[in-house]
């Protein structure tokens, strides 16, 4: 829907400009991935695992 | 039109919910900056978002759907601790300023510094849309708002960061020459692109 308001062009008519938008999108995406590509912290898998241990099968679960 | 949305059976669930795990645990920071609490609040999102599995519609984006269960913890449960912490710029620089490339930290540490200081909604509608990969709809679905909400604050957010990081001159505008607020505006051509690759 975007893309079809937009011409394909616009973002790269300007090379200094798609350059600085590049430049500026990655930082803002690095502060996320920095997160993102950390190790997850075992307690999560755990929490998890426990989780699923615990939960009965579901009630509407047809094959229960 | 009522007929049951297809379900994931638990097994499917819990591996899509597990790839989710590293962007809930991104999400929470940047809504509670300490990471400590941020890690709580991903945990009890994770188990919330297990617990409300029959209520997850299969072939949905399970992105947006964990985030707005993330979102209305932080929000609704107002005495929790993470609801205290001020986004920190040491637990920032800690957490940012990479060994091999301290400059690299430096400048991410100054958007940090910057999204820090915008009013919440701002910030989360930034972050969801710039980095987290979610469309404008997605976003105004996780943060329960038109979509024409999100373009707005969104737009708001890209001028008060500009600002800030224009006052500041630090950042951008240190080592290339790069003007503030002609690359947030890029920045948001670039998230059109990206959504519009949904």
């Amino acid at each position: 829907m975007m893309a079809d308001r937009k011409p394909t062009g616009k973002v790269s008519a300007d090379p200094d400009r798609k350059r600085r938008g590049d430049r500026l999108g990655e930082q803002l995406r690095r502060l996320y991935d920095d997160v993102t590509q950390e190790d997850v912290p075992d307690d999560f898998l755990r929490l998890l695992e426990e989780a699923d241990r615990a939960d009965p099968p579901r009630a509407s679960d047809p094959d229960a | 039109m009522h007929k049951p949305a297809a379900r994931l059976d638990d097994a499917a669930f819990k591996r899509e919910l597990t790839d989710l795990i590293p962007h809930l645990r991104a999400f929470a920071r940047s809504l509670c900056g300490d990471p400590t609490l941020a890690d709580d609040l991903a945990q009890d999102a994770m188990l919330k978002a297990w617990n409300a599995r029959e209520s997850f519609e299969a072939g949905t984006n399970m992105k947006a759907w964990a985030f707005t269960i993330l979102r209305n913890i932080f929000y609704s449960e107002k005495r929790r601790a993470w609801r205290r912490q001020p986004l920190d710029p040491e637990v920032a620089e800690s957490t940012l300023v990479s060994a091999s490339n301290p400059g690299d930290g430096l400048d991410l540490l100054a958007l940090r510094n910057a999204l820090g200081l915008l009013p919440a909604d701002q910030r989360e509608a930034l972050i969801l849309v710039g980095a987290g990969g979610l469309s404008y709809e997605e976003a105004a679905e996780v943060c329960s708002c038109a979509v024409g909400t999100i373009k707005s604050r969104v737009s708001r957010a890209r001028k008060a960061v500009t600002d800030l990081l224009e006052t500041n001159k630090t950042g951008f505008s240190s080592d290339h020459g790069i003007r503030a607020d002609q690359a947030f505006d890029d920045i948001m051509d670039q998230a059109d692109h990206i959504a519009s690759g949904h």
